[in-house]
C-alpha cells in the first residue's frame, strides 16, 4: 500500500476518532495531521503485515488525548471558550430545560474529554473504543492486544473514575 | 436487599447492561428504595449519555478531503526537501530549516503571511495579492523586521529584538542595547556570535550535528496554513499606521490570535499582532518588514569585534546527553547564592538574563564555586544544547524558582526518542523513569 493510499483509506477513521475525543474540528485536523506525519517519516520501517486500523485507533486516540492535555493545561489560566466554529450537539438526557440546556452539554462533553486526557492510558483508551467509537468488547480486544474481561475491568474503572470526577457536573 | 450488597460496580455493570437478567430486577428494586444508588446510577447514566453525544458528531466531507489534501501535501514538500530538489524560491526556507532556533520566527511569519493572504482571498482579484505575498516570502533573499515583546510581567520589561534573514544561511538578532547574536548555518548545524555589550565579552559557539525535526519545518506551518482561510474570522477594515493605510485581518490559532496589516496596493505584509491565551498580558508586535533590502556581509559577521573577549564553546549535539544537562543544572545551583535553578533553560535570552542576574547579585562569583573559567562556559553550552535537540512538546523545564534539593520536586522532564517512559529530573537531581501516566502535572 503507498502512503497516499493509507491516508484515503484511513483518513475519516483518524479524523472522527480525534473529532470525538476532542470535540473540536480545528484540533482534530491538528491530530490527523501529526498522527499521519508521524508513520509517514517511519514508512521505510514498516512491514507488510501492520493491522493499520488498529494501529491508527491506537496512535489517534494517544494523539488526541496528548492535545487534549496540552488544552487542559491552557484551560487552567483562561475558560475554553466556546467556538463558533464548534459542532454543538445535545445529547438526549443531558440536556435540560434550562435555556442553557445545550451549552451545558458542550460543557460537559469538555470536561469529559479532560477527564479522560488524566486517566490512566488504558482505561482512557477502553472508554473510547467502548463509549465513544461504539466498538464492541471483542474488537477492542483485538486492537488493544488483551482479553475480554481486561477491557471490561479497565472500562469500568475509566466509568466509575469519571463519574466521581465529574461528579458535581452530573448531578442532574 | 441493604444499601451496601449495591456496590459501585455492580451499578457500573448496570448501566452498561451488562448485569444478568435475574439480578436486573433485583437492583431496579434497590434502586426505587434508595435514594443514594438511584443518585449514583443516574450520575453513571448522565456520563454514558454525554459519551453517547460525543460519539454522535457528524462528518464533514470538505472537512476530510483537506485533511487527507494537508497530510500529503506537508510530506511530498518534505520528501523533495530532502531530496533537495525544491527551487531556488524555497532556497530561503531550506537555508532557515537548518537551524531550529531559527525555525520559530520563520514558521510565524510564513504562517501570518499565509493567514493573512487566505483571508484576502474571499475578497475581489484578492487570489493575486495572495500569490504575491507568498512569492515574496518565498523568493526574498533578504528579510528584516522588528519584534517588540511585551511580557505582562513587571520585572521582565518590554523588550525589541530586531531580526534579519538572509538566504546564504544568515540569522541576525540585536537589541537596541547591543545584544547581538549572529548564526551562520554549517552542513550540519550552526555557529555564531553572542556579543555581551557591558563585559565586552563574547560567545563564539558551533553546534554540529543538529537533528532534523520535520515537525518544526516551516513548510509544514504554510501548508497546515493553507486550510485556515474559514478561520481568518474578522475584517477588520482599513486603518491608518503611520501614514499608511492598511487592511486588517484577524484570525484564532489554538491559543495564539494573530492580527494582521497587509498594504493593500503591494500586498505587502505591513504588520503582525500576536497575542497568546496561555500568557495573558504577554504580546508580540512584528513590525518594520522589509524584503530584499540589501544587507552586508560585515553585518552577519562571526568575527569578535574589535575589544570583545571571545570564549569559544563547541558541541556536537549528537554526542550531548542528559547527564551534560544535569551538570549545567548543578553548575548554576552551585553558582546562585539561593541555590536555585535557571530561570530559562533554552533560547538566545539566557544570556541577558544571567547579565541581568549578576547585577542584581544573584550569583555567588563570577564564575561558580569548584568550576573554572575554562569549564563553566563548555559545561552550560552543552546543557543548552541538550534542550535545543529535544522536539517540541517532548520536554518540560519546572525549575525556575526551585532551589536544589528536594527530592520531591520535578524540574525537568523529557521523552527520550523512541521509549515510552520518560525521564524525570528532581531538585536534587536525581534521575528517574516515570510512566506517562505518573508525569508530574
Amino acid at each position: 500500500m503507498s502512503f497516499e493510499n493509507l491516508v484515503n483509506e484511513h483518513g475519516r477513521q483518524v479524523l472522527g476518532t480525534a473529532a470525538r475525543v476532542l470535540r473540536d474540528a480545528d484540533l482534530a485536523q491538528d491530530a490527523h495531521q501529526e498522527v499521519f506525519l508521524a508513520v509517514w517519516r517511519r514508512w521505510d520501517r514498516y512491514n507488510g503485515n501492520v493491522n493499520w486500523t488498529a494501529y491508527l485507533y491506537r496512535a489517534t486516540v494517544r494523539k488526541a488525548l496528548e492535545i487534549a492535555r496540552r488544552r487542559v493545561s491552557s484551560v487552567a489560566v483562561r475558560a475554553y471558550p466556546s467556538s463558533t466554529r464548534e459542532e454543538k450537539i445535545t445529547p438526549d438526557g443531558v440536556a435540560t430545560n434550562e435555556p442553557d440546556g445545550a451549552l451545558r452539554a458542550d460543557e460537559l462533553q469538555q470536561k469529559l474529554a479532560a477527564a479522560l486526557a488524566r486517566l490512566p492510558r488504558r482505561q482512557a483508551d477502553a472508554f473510547i473504543l467502548a463509549r465513544l467509537e461504539k466498538l464492541e468488547t471483542a474488537e477492542i480486544a483485538k486492537l488493544l492486544g488483551c482479553s475480554e474481561p481486561t477491557v471490561r475491568v479497565h472500562l469500568h474503572r475509566a466509568v466509575l473514575k469519571l463519574a466521581e470526577e465529574l461528579h458535581e457536573y452530573l448531578d442532574r | 436487599m441493604s444499601p451496601h450488597n449495591v456496590t459501585n460496580e455492580r451499578l457500573v455493570q448496570f448501566v452498561l447492561g451488562e448485569t444478568p437478567s435475574e439480578k436486573t430486577r433485583e437492583i431496579e428494586a434497590h434502586l426505587r428504595e434508595c435514594e443514594h444508588c438511584r443518585r449514583a446510577a443516574e450520575r453513571l447514566q448522565s456520563l454514558l449519555a454525554c459519551a453517547d453525544g460525543m460519539s454522535a458528531l457528524p462528518e464533514r466531507e470538505e472537512t476530510l478531503a483537506s485533511a487527507n489534501r494537508e497530510v500529503l501535501l506537508a510530506t511530498k514538500t518534505q520528501e523533495r526537501m530532502r531530496r533537495g530538489v525544491l527551487p531556488q524560491a524555497a532556497l530561503f526556507g531550506r537555508t532557515i530549516m537548518n537551524h531550529r532556533m531559527t525555525k520559530w520566527a520563520v514558521a510565524a511569519v510564513v504562517a501570518l503571511a499565509a493567514i493573512a493572504g487566505l483571508s484576502l482571498l474571499t475578497g475581489n482579484g484578492s487570489s493575486r495579492v495572495y500569490a504575491r505575498m507568498v512569492d515574496q516570502l518565498h523568493n526574498a533573499r533578504t528579510l528584516t523586521y522588528s519584534v517588540v515583546t511585551t511580557t505582562g510581567v513587571e520585572s521582565m520589561p518590554t523588550v525589541r529584538v530586531d531580526i534579519a534573514y538572509r538566504d546564504t544561511g544568515h540569522f541576525r538578532s540585536a537589541t537596541p542595547d547591543g545584544y547581538i547574536t549572529v548564526l551562520e548555518t554549517t552542513a550540519t548545524g550552526v555557529k555564531g556570535i553572542s556579543l555581551l555589550p557591558g563585559t565586552k565579552d563574547c560567545v563564539v559557539f558551533e553546534m554540529a550535528n543538529v537533528p532534523d525535526d520535520p515537525a518544526k519545518d516551516p513548510w509544514v506551518a504554510t501548508e497546515r496554513l493553507r486550510a485556515l482561510p474559514a478561520q481568518a474570522d474578522r475584517v477588520l477594515g482599513r486603518r491608518e499606521f503611520d501614514g499608511r493605510m492598511l487592511e486588517g485581518f484577524e484570525a484564532q490559532k489554538d491559543d495564539t490570535a494573530v492580527t494582521v496589516w497587509i498594504d493593500p496596493k503591494t500586498g505587502q505584509l505591513v504588520r503582525a499582532e500576536l497575542k497568546f491565551a496561555g500568557a495573558p498580558g504577554m504580546n508580540m508586535v512584528l513590525n518594520d518588514f522589509q524584503f530584499d533590502a540589501p544587507l552586508a556581509d560585515s553585518f552577519f559577521s562571526i568575527e569578535p569585534p574589535e575589544g570583545y573577549v571571545p570564549v569559544e564553546v563547541a558541541a556536537d549535539a549528537s554526542q550531548v546527553a542528559e547527564r551534560d544537562f544535569i551538570e549545567f543544572l548543578r553548575l548554576w545551583s552551585n553558582w546562585t547564592v539561593d541555590a536555585s535553578f535557571p530561570p530559562v533553560v533554552c533560547g538566545p535570552d539566557i544570556a541577558k538574563i544571567a547579565v541581568q542576574m549578576g547585577r542584581e547579585g544573584k550569583f555567588i562569583g563570577p564564575y561558580a564555586p569548584a568550576y573554572g573559567a575554562e569549564r563553566q562556559p563548555q559545561i552550560m553550552y552543552r546543557g543548552l544544547v541538550f534542550t535545543g535537540t529535544l522536539p517540541e512538546g517532548t520536554w518540560r523545564y519546572a525549575g525556575q524558582n526551585v532551589s536544589f534539593g528536594d527530592p520531591a520536586v520535578p524540574i525537568f522532564w523529557y521523552q527520550p526518542a523512541g521509549s515510552p517512559t520518560w525521564r524525570v529530573i528532581y531538585a536534587d537531581l536525581r534521575v528517574a523513569d516515570v510512566t506517562p501516566q505518573n508525569l508530574p502535572k
